[in-house]
């Protein structure tokens, strides 16, 4: 059966392989669309910092003309001081009659919906906390007291996460989210157009008439939507790990692969083929279902939207240390590629992740197999 | 020789149980074109379908060459070549590829099927587009591809599903000259039409298929006889009126 199931598969690939549109759309598009959107992403937040710096605004400070506030002020911000009220522009008002020394409740006023105005903001929060350090200190130098004297706590945090785990935070978010979302994609387009898409052209009632079985030919479709899942979600993590290398860590956070040891990729690898084996599986029965693509894709959608948020969902979430949810497919996916990246994964929960998947495979490949021979499959052709 | 005992067929739909087949009955024998004609949804795709084993009859028999297809299925369709109207080649293969993978399909060994390629390409003038990419082919070219793979393992008998529809002139002639050569070489070709001129210029036997009920059966001297009828299209729309099918 297997053999037969190989001629489906060699045929379908063989076809795949000559189509560029389809090469492009399923493996270059995610190894290149990751590094170009978090590259971007990484230059443009770069631009806007760094225009946000050199920027001068146009400042409205209200009841204080202290030159030593001004002077803090500038080692902050760029700023041309106005006297005029204005809606547009950035106000920091002291309380009427204010003097310096005095306790006062400042207000700064600016525009949340504008970046710069914001950026604008929290400086000059950085500027008043400044300015009233040294308000303070120059108050007790008067009693000889060094402010810094007072602060009897200093703070240090220490990471006590593994070595090899370190940096691996962002790794953690992203990692599962993206093969879970990729394995889905990339087995999407090709099951849907080997499923509802041959029963479209009309082929699949010659497919059916010769000496290869039913179930061969359901279990070559899915092992070719398999094949082309763990490509797609490959390329997307070998797209990860381009767009690491070219940004040297995500939105302001280290990422190391230090790690990655054999054994992680072991795991990883497990992992990706049963999870591409369940999406595809998923894929092909209910493109099989289906009498067109158009339909077929309207049932599928809603799966994948679920194991998009699924995949949000669990974005934030700790390798769960509740072994039985290693048995609910995809959640295990998820569970089970954190704790590989930071060599926290158990044999138990990866064997249990097998066991689990396997039934669901085995049974959606037998519901497969079940339409395939009976004349429903026909039925809508 | 195909030959059909009694048979019926009946699908479930969402008002109950519709009877598709009616005691359908006939034979279609070595060197015959039966051509089955009838309008759209009047059971031909089903019967054809039946014989080849896509879909088994509620009762009744199917006698495939000695073979019956309700318990022998595999063995039937090593008999069988089906072509239908409605497949569209498409992809990036070649024809020499598809034909390499029906081939496989059929089991077929290597060398054989290799063999095989060769003499039909040769007999249906493919080897000009045989590497080309199916995509970029004319319609005849992909009509005589798809015959070449509904026939790659050579089979005794043909079905072909009303082969012509949506083709242009020229495609049509690929496909009736094809017909025409198999019944010369003895096998056992059935047709399903709606297109009554081409039956009869292709059609040794003639089955009339109105509501599941196979009316008519027989050659086509005798149908126009029994009919006192010069042409087939008229004792079509005779007995499409006597039911109540003509408006």
């Amino acid at each position: 059966m297997i053999k037969d199931a190989f001629i489906i598969l060699r045929k379908e690939l063989k076809n795949i392989l000559k189509d560029k549109r389809t090469l492009v759309a399923t493996l270059l598009v995610p190894f290149l669309l990751i590094p170009l959107l978090f590259v971007g992403m990484d230059y443009m937040e770069n631009r806007q910092r760094s225009s946000a710096e050199d920027t001068i605004y146009t400042i409205n400070i209200v009841n204080n003309d202290d030159p030593v506030f001004l002077e803090i002020l500038s080692e902050h911000l760029n700023f041309n001081l106005v006297s005029e009220y204005s809606e547009d522009e950035l106000v920091v008002e002291f309380p009427s009659g204010y003097s310096p020394g005095d306790r006062a409740q400042t207000l700064i006023y600016f525009n949340s919906t504008s970046q710069k105005s914001s950026f604008a903001s929290s400086r000059i929060g950085n500027a008043l906390s400044d300015y009233s350090a040294y308000l303070a200190d120059t108050y007790l130098d008067d009693y000889g007291i060094d402010l810094k004297s007072l602060y009897t706590i200093s703070i240090s945090q220490v990471d006590t996460a593994p070595e090899e785990a370190q940096g691996a935070r962002f790794l953690l978010i992203m990692v599962p989210y993206l093969i879970l979302i990729y394995v889905f994609v990339g087995a999407m387009s090709v099951g849907i157009d080997a499923t509802a898409g041959e029963k479209e052209r009309g082929s699949l009632a010659v497919i059916l008439v010769n000496q290869v079985s039913r179930s061969s030919i359901a279990i070559g479709k899915i092992l070719y939507a398999v094949t082309v899942g763990i490509a797609s979600s490959c390329m997307t993590f070998l797209g990860f790990l381009l767009a690491v290398k070219l940004t040297g860590g995500m939105f302001g956070q280290s990422v190391t692969f230090s790690g990655f040891s054999f054994m992680t990729m072991i795991v990883l690898l497990i992992t990706l083929i049963m999870t591409s084996a369940i999406a595809a599986s998923i894929i092909i029965f209910l493109g099989s279902m289906a009498k067109s693509v158009k339909e077929a894709t309207t049932y599928i959608l809603p799966i994948y939207f679920v194991v998009v948020i699924l995949g949000v969902f669990t974005m934030n979430m700790d390798p769960s240390s509740n072994q039985l949810l290693f048995l609910v497919p995809f959640l295990n996916t998820v569970f089970l590629l954190k704790g590989a990246i930071i060599n926290d994964s158990t044999f138990l929960q990866l064997l249990m992740l097998i066991a689990s998947d396997t039934v669901l495979i085995g049974v959606l490949v037998y519901s497969t197999s079940r339409l395939y021979n009976s004349e429903k499959i026909l039925n809508t052709v | 020789m195909v030959e059909l005992r009694n048979v019926n067929k009946s699908f479930k739909t969402r008002k109950g149980r519709k009877h598709v087949l009616k005691d359908i009955s006939f034979t279609a024998e070595p060197g015959e074109i039966y051509g089955l004609l009838g309008p759209n949804g009047a059971g031909k795709t089903t019967t054809l379908r039946i014989i080849s084993t896509l879909l088994k009859a509620d009762s009744g028999e199917v006698w495939v060459d000695g073979l019956n297809a309700a318990i022998e299925g595999r063995k039937v369709r090593d008999k069988v070549g089906l072509l239908t109207g409605d497949m569209k080649l498409s992809g990036n293969l070649s024809p020499r590829e598809m034909l390499k993978f029906f081939s496989d399909l059929n089991h077929i060994p290597k060398a054989i099927s290799k063999k095989r390629i060769e003499k039909l390409s040769e007999y249906l003038d493919m080897k000009d587009f045989l590497d080309r990419p199916i995509e970029k082919l004319s319609a005849g070219m992909k009509q005589k591809t798809s015959i070449a793979v509904s026939i790659v393992h050579d089979p005794d008998i043909i079905i072909f599903d009303e082969p012509t529809s949506n083709l242009d002139v020229l495609a049509v002639k690929v496909v009736v000259d094809f017909l025409h050569d198999a019944s010369k070489q003895g096998k056992t070709v059935l047709l399903s039409t709606h297109v009554l001129s081409e039956a009869e210029k292709l059609c040794t036997k003639i089955g009339i298929i109105l509501e599941g009920e196979l009316i008519i059966n027989g050659t086509q001297e005798e149908i126009l006889a029994t009919y006192n009828s010069s042409s087939l299209e008229d004792v079509f729309f005779t007995l499409a009126k006597d039911r109540g099918l003509v408006i």
